[in-house]
């Protein structure tokens, strides 16, 4: 390992253990969970909603740390990512480490003590998915590394709903299946315009992999059944009306979007709008439709 | 040069000493703040869960 710290008699700042949790993810991480807790049937008492909703954000933290701790030496060849405590040299590698432990086990034990079993198990699957699956099997292995590692970002509502509820349903599994299937088209179109830096990496994201071409008509095809997830609510009387029309409009937009990004070609000195556009839009796409859901039913 | 050295007597300049103790004060600053957040959270649940008859 390259990375190590600059000066190591200097303990980290506190700032910089908060940058190990990734906190910009995180907000879609908690606003997908609580969305998940308030579409819940059953109530659940705020006080034991917020800690639910503070133990899914330590928990994502957790498994961003650990991320953090494993990928020092990929995140200080990308310039993205060179910046962070680890790369940077603000931070040794054992203190990520027994930081993301710590709180990744501070999490499952609060969940646990507070909220319930389903819950804590769910929570524990999401961390070690991402940490044990995602980051040390899949990412530096295949192409497929953000389809299966999906799944752990997608874990949030389940968690909610279950929070609330003590069990899991037929609506968060969909939300579930959404969020799964959102996650290719998001990462691609990501993908598309930072192909250098992954590619210096050595990460075998699918543009670096198969080419543009392959990965353009990848998020065409995951955007169809990532659409048929997002509407299936409301035919399948779990959702209202303003779920169903609100999922039918971003639906129809992000699509055409897709179709845009997936029928292009790049040209040279190409500024690579539109999958700019599609990245940014996929982000408020997700908040709107939960945003959506957990308003329909508070009106139903 | 007792103005380069650490008050430890060990090769640390001061500048850097103090910049290291200024590090661990703001540290301990923000462990306190979350523990004390982490005290009143447990005594908010204990008290909800006793409302809601959950018991321990």
């Amino acid at each position: 390992m390259s990375v190590t710290n600059a000066n190591p008699a200097l303990p980290a700042d506190w700032r910089d253990f908060l940058a190990l949790t990734k906190p910009r993810v995180m907000t879609l991480v908690v606003f997908t969970g609580l969305c998940g807790m308030l579409a819940a049937p059953v109530p659940i008492h705020p006080v034991l909603g917020f800690t639910a909703i503070l133990c899914i954000a330590l928990g994502a933290g957790a498994a961003g740390a650990l991320n953090q701790w494993y990928e020092a030496d990929l995140d200080a060849k990308m310039k993205r990512t060179q910046g962070r405590p680890l790369p940077a040299g603000r931070m040794d590698r054992q203190s990520a480490l027994h930081f993301g432990v710590g709180l990744a086990v501070f999490s499952l034990v609060l969940m646990y003590v507070a909220i319930n079993l389903v819950a804590t198990l769910i929570l524990a699957v999401s961390i070690l998915f991402y940490v044990f699956v995602y980051t040390i099997w899949l990412k530096r292995r295949t192409p497929q590394n953000i389809v299966i590692g999906g799944a752990a970002g997608a874990f949030p509502p389940l968690i909610g709903w279950a929070a609330a509820t003590g069990n899991v349903a037929t609506l968060p599994v969909l939300l579930f299946a959404l969020i799964f299937l959102w996650t290719p088209p998001h990462f691609w179109a990501l993908a598309l315009f930072v192909k250098t830096d992954y590619a210096n990496a050595g990460v075998p994201m699918l543009p670096v992999v198969s080419g543009e071409r392959t990965t353009r008509i990848q998020i065409g095809l995951y955007t169809l059944p990532m659409i048929a997830a997002a509407a299936a609510p409301w035919p399948l009387g779990l959702s209202g009306m303003v779920y169903g029309l609100t999922a039918a409009v971003m639906s129809g937009i992000f699509l055409a979007m897709a179709i845009q990004v997936a029928t292009r070609r790049t040209e040279p000195e190409d500024r690579m709008i539109p999958e700019k556009r599609l990245f940014k839009f996929s982000i408020l796409y997700l908040f709107v439709l939960f945003g959506a859901l957990v308003i329909d039913r508070w009106i139903g | 040069m007792n103005d380069s050295r650490g008050e430890d007597g060990n090769d640390m300049p001061a500048s850097e000493l103090e910049l290291i103790r200024a590090r661990q004060r703001s540290r301990a600053r923000v462990m306190a703040l979350l523990l004390g957040g982490f005290v009143v959270l447990v005594f908010a649940i204990s008290i909800v869960k006793m409302q809601l008859g959950h018991g321990g």
